[in-house]
């Protein structure tokens, strides 16, 4: 083990701070790394930060390893989330975090995305900061911003980089910080490169290469896209759920009441305690009783989807 | 002797636009649901929960549904929610009045 690492993260205008030796904070991190203030950014918020400790698991503080690995949330005492394999997290008394992980544990995004992703969220759940898994696009017209929740391989990506080449602002491929009271939700979105997949390679500017393709999803990073980090949360303008379909895609057509609510509560609480559920649930069903949700068709014409958005004004 | 059914503790329901979804908490798999459907789902949230027969007394009491139909209906509703695991396991029996 190295030496200890304090880094700060700010995520819906919330400081985290995460302390721990140097090398397992910087696994445990991962991808939240790109959540750490950048030179000419504001100055982190004032206030209390969330401090995230990460210490070395001890045995039997980790499940078995098992696949596929499961994080799931236990009641306890101590109330904690677990990872097969990976690490624990409880939640403690002074409203911080612990994140036990194994010193084995790969130096890629496991421990990130299975573990210190899920506890994070859960505790910032609690200070009203949720995160969703949407992809953020600003409008050409600077009226906020459109998120696209949709679960893999829906046509997320695709339909984003479709508004990319039309204009609009990527700020995110794939999640987001839903902040606000729910009639002026904001959004502070995870700036990462997008990953693009066989479908949306044509979509691609020529300068844009992507990396190499994870074998695991099928999908490559296109580092040159990485979005840019926005200085403070967005207003949300509303909700677009990409649907594929056969031909050149067609107009939005609105979405309300369950099937507006399923695709992006489905993506949000899992490994949860079940109040912050429900409070999550009902904040969400709030956000989405406020702002208006469409469906767009996500067909072989770029220009197409990118009307049907424009339409929307 | 009739089960009582109930949503499992590992469930949580959302109502939007007086549709509802509810979801596992350990899986992610959810079930979504329209105007009636959720009247059934809110049953189902109620600490007793309810049973097949009360379901169906609602469908038809509030919607005129047919009886015959209304019984299908909840029957292949309840089969649906039962496997993606988001009715209690622990349904206890209760006897019918």
């Amino acid at each position: 083990m190295t030496g200890g690492a304090a880094r700060t993260l700010v995520a819906g205008g919330r400081r985290v701070e995460v302390r721990g030796p140097a090398d397992l904070v910087a696994r445990a991190l991962g991808p939240l790394a790109a959540l750490e203030p950048r030179a000419g950014d504001a100055p982190p918020p004032a206030g209390p930060a969330v401090v995230a400790r990460v210490e070395v698991a001890g045995p039997g503080d980790v499940p078995p390893d098992a696949r596929p690995r499961v994080t799931r949330w236990v009641a306890g005492p101590p109330a904690r989330i677990t990872t097969d394999g990976v690490g624990t997290a409880t939640f403690d008394a002074d409203g911080g975090v612990t994140l036990r992980v194994r010193e084995d544990v790969p130096a890629n995004d496991l421990a990130a995305e299975r573990l210190a992703i899920p506890a994070l969220a859960e505790r910032l759940r609690r200070d009203g900061v949720f995160l969703v898994h949407a992809a953020c696009l600003r409008a050409p017209d600077g009226a906020g911003v459109w998120l696209v929740p949709a679960a893999r391989g829906s046509g997320k990506t695709t339909l984003s980089l479709m508004l990319r080449r039309a204009g609009h602002g990527l700020l995110s491929d794939d999640r987001g910080f839903l902040v606000g009271p729910p009639d002026a939700p904001r959004i502070d979105p995870w700036p990462e490169a997008p990953r693009v997949g066989d479908r949306s390679l044509y979509l691609l500017p020529p300068d844009a290469m992507p990396g190499p393709r994870d074998p695991v999803m099928g999908k490559a990073s296109v580092p040159a896209l990485t979005p840019p980090r926005v200085p403070a949360p967005l207003p949300v303008r509303g909700f677009l759920l990409p649907r594929l379909v056969p031909g050149p895609g067609g107009p939005a057509t609105p979405v309300r009441g369950a099937a507006a609510l399923a695709p992006i509560a489905s993506q949000v609480v899992v490994a949860t305690d079940p109040a912050t559920a429900a409070a999550t649930l009902a904040h969400l069903a709030a956000v989405l009783a406020a702002r208006p949700c469409y469906a767009i068709p996500v067909g072989d014409d770029p220009a197409v989807a990118a009307a049907a958005v424009a339409a929307l004004a | 002797m009739t089960a009582r059914l109930r949503l499992s503790d590992r469930a949580r329901l959302a109502e939007l636009h007086g549709e509802a979804v509810v979801l596992h908490l350990a899986t992610g798999r959810y079930f979504a649901a329209n105007a009636t459907g959720a009247a059934l789902l809110k049953a189902l949230a109620t600490p007793g929960g309810a049973t097949v027969e009360g379901l169906v007394d609602g469908l038809v009491r509030d919607h005129g549904a047919d009886r015959a139909r209304a019984a299908a209906d909840v029957e292949a509703w309840v089969a649906r929610l039962r496997e993606a695991g988001l009715l209690a396991a622990d349904a206890a029996a209760e006897g019918t009045a």
